[in-house]
């Protein structure tokens, strides 16, 4: 792959919090990169660090959190690493919102209460942009129709509150993308949405990446939702990538024994009813002080003393772009350090 | 307490019979706080359970479903309707108790709920919450609590020696399994799970989903599961009823409903639930607008603003309940006719 291709690359990103308890170790070691016009899904359960690598990202990690490793964004002409920025300093606040935009699970904690949609959908456009008050409003109406809300001169008018979960989730969306971001994160966009309104939000979002153009990082829990929106999928477990691949790759051969149990515990609607599901033993466990062993040892069929509770497996690439974190892949396939395109 | 009505024979044997169940919210308005209207949250529903099976309560949020619930247990009054209780035998009007005689009925009925951060009180140890039910209705004490709320504990996969903990020491998965022992602790016929997976891990719904089904196996007990996902409701009920604007609009056995809806609004549900495989992508019947507003209802059948299949008829009259086969019944006017597709195989 040509680095013209890409828009973003993580390298070996670590957000460490350094708690009373220990050292909250959230996201540890994680690679991947984001192509043009592609869909990145990173899976993962609570706790996994899917949402802590979003923030880092953008550089919104709260303190005590320190962010380390490379977040590469690719620009027409030049590289920037913005691990290396200050968080605060004015090249970062530029590109959030503008290079890189976010929407959240809950848009109504997202919203401000006490200021109308239009308010803050313009405020966006004029923080970033040198335009007049009025410009900033028409482009906002012609966003949110753009996103599906009818009558948007009214609904400019409106507070959050007055919109329902579904309007308000496009919203948000309208908000994040009137800049035309190269990359929009997505944070479980839909976790809180009915299944129809979801239907509607990932059409919606498909769509404007078609006609937009821009990169998308989905993070959710919902294998179903990230094998409809991926290109590529990232499977974290305990702040480590388990599991790299195409989206094809991942699903249609899962390789780690996380993944295959992921898999094999959903119950899948056409599925021959009332028979047991393959639950994965014990609780997910939280990232504080986690052992140098594989993540998923504790809980793994597979488990192999003296191996898994060695040292962290090493990433294999087990086939082309397709990057397992197991120890029953050592012998066959190729190692790779962090993950190269 | 109305006299006991001894049920007919027939198997399996109906433990919950809810008849016409409505429950209208009033809408106050002003400083007199004059009822302007009603949110007709639970509108006419009536609703059988057998014994020992899983009947799941689907639609969107806002559909009344868990207002159903709850009114079953009468958590909430209804506004009408009635709710016959088979206890041992004898069918019960629970709408027509006092709160004493209610007290005694609703032993045989416990709630699971959803979220197991809130629903536990952070104070109490697991013995004080898991042993309350039995404490209050003086069934155990001392000793024999603490062994009865040890017995429960292992039943749903708990430790015992978490005896003395307190919740916030649990993750969601086990808190869960504390919300169901405390639900078990009075020997109940009926749990209503309100969402009672659907805050968790999917590694760990798939442990509740098992437990649940192998307390039903061992207790024989009965659930009413109201819940969103519908891969979820097709793995653990028997039975399922679509709720729209506070309505069931479709009820059958779980296959059949899934393989052969036969109403426009389960079809397009089936349609927008999208699934783990990228080769099958969504391919969704897109609803137009939002659901309707329980307040204020269209008329006609709730559902033609955004039904697909709709007619003239539609707009102005309220459908009927059709059977189309034994045991599947649709409110649709064209519930013989239409071809629905189901979801795949």
């Amino acid at each position: 792959m040509q680095t013209k291709d890409l828009v973003l690359e993580v390298r070996n990103l670590q957000t460490f919090f350094k708690l009373d308890e220990g050292m909250l170790k959230a996201v540890n070691d994680v690679s991947f990169i984001l192509r043009k016009n592609s869909t990145l899904g990173i899976v993962g359960e609570s706790g996994c660090g899917k949402s802590v690598t979003a923030q880092a990202i953008l550089r919104i990690v709260p303190p005590p959190g320190k962010v380390t490793g490379d977040i590469i964004l690719h620009r027409d002409q030049e590289i920037l690493n913005l691990a290396d920025l200050p968080a605060n300093s004015e090249i970062l606040r530029n590109i959030r919102g503008k290079e890189i935009a976010m929407v959240f699970q809950e848009p109504m904690t997202a919203f401000s209460p006490i200021h109308t949609i239009g308010e803050q959908i313009t405020e966006a456009v004029l923080v970033h942009e040198n335009v007049s008050k009025d410009n900033a409003r028409s482009r906002a109406i012609e966003m949110l129709r753009k996103v599906g809300i009818s009558n948007p001169e009214q609904r400019l008018n409106e507070y959050p509150s007055q919109l329902s979960g579904g309007m308000r989730q496009r919203a948000m969306i309208a908000m994040a993308l009137i800049l035309k971001p190269r990359v929009l994160i997505a944070d479980e966009p839909t976790t809180a949405l009915d299944v129809t309104i979801q239907a509607q939000i990932l059409r919606l979002m498909k769509d404007l990446q078609a006609e937009m153009g821009m990169s998308i990082i989905f993070i959710t829990h919902n294998l179903g939702v990230v094998a409809n929106m991926a290109n590529d999928v990232v499977v974290m477990y305990l702040g480590r990538v388990v599991e790299a691949g195409s989206v094809f790759q991942v699903f249609q051969n899962p390789q780690h024994p996380y993944t295959q149990a992921l898999m094999r515990s959903i119950p899948k609607v056409g599925r021959k009813m009332r028979v047991r599901l393959q639950a994965i033993s014990g609780n997910v466990p939280v990232p504080i002080n986690p052992p140098e062993t594989c993540p998923f040892a504790p809980r793994c069929s597979q488990f192999i003393k003296d191996r898994c509770d060695a040292r962290v497996p090493d990433l294999i690439e087990t086939e082309p772009a397709h990057h397992v974190r197991c120890v029953l892949y050592e012998e066959t396939g190729q190692k790779t350090l962090g993950m190269k395109p | 307490m109305t006299g006991p009505i001894t049920s007919p024979q027939t198997e399996p044997e109906m433990l919950l019979d809810v008849r016409g169940l409505s429950k209208f919210f009033p809408i106050e308005k002003g400083f007199f706080r004059k009822v302007v209207g009603h949110v007709r949250a639970v509108d006419d529903v009536s609703l059988t359970i057998p014994e020992g099976k899983t009947i799941s309560l689907v639609g969107e949020s806002g559909c009344g479903k868990t207002t159903l619930g709850r009114c079953i247990l009468r958590a909430i009054e209804p506004t009408k309707g009635q709710i016959l209780l088979n206890v041992d035998g004898n069918k019960i009007d629970i709408t027509a108790l006092n709160a004493h005689d209610m007290r005694a009925v609703r032993r045989h009925m416990q709630m699971v709920f959803q979220d197991p951060y809130s629903s536990l009180d952070p104070r109490k140890t697991i013995l004080d919450i898991v042993g309350e039910p039995l404490r209050l209705n003086k069934m155990a004490s001392g000793d024999d609590l603490r062994n009865r709320v040890k017995d429960l504990m292992e039943v749903v996969g708990l430790d015992v020696k978490y005896l003395h903990r307190y919740p916030h020491a649990f993750s969601g998965g086990q808190r869960q399994r504390i919300g169901i022992a405390r639900a078990l602790s009075l020997n109940p016929k009926l749990i209503v799970c309100d969402e009672a997976v659907s805050a968790l891990d999917v590694s760990v719904q798939a442990q509740i989903l098992n437990l649940f089904q192998d307390l039903q196996e061992k207790f024989h007990l009965t659930y009413l599961f109201v819940a969103h996902d519908l891969s979820v409701v097709e793995h653990i009920s028997d039975q399922v009823a679509v709720m729209y604007v506070g309505k069931i609009v479709e009820q059958a056995d779980t296959e059949d409903l899934f393989l052969h809806p036969k109403h426009p609004y389960t079809e397009a549900l089936l349609s927008a639930a999208p699934k783990p495989d990228p080769a099958n992508p969504l391919h969704e019947i897109q609803l137009q607008g939002e659901i309707a507003n329980p307040a204020n209802p269209p008329t006609g059948c709730y559902f033609h603003p955004r039904c697909k299949y709709v007619q003239e008829i539609c707009h102005k009259e309220a459908p009927p309940k059709i059977e189309t086969e034994p045991g599947h019944f649709s409110v649709c006017h064209f519930a013989s006719t239409l071809s629905l597709q189901g979801a795949e195989k």
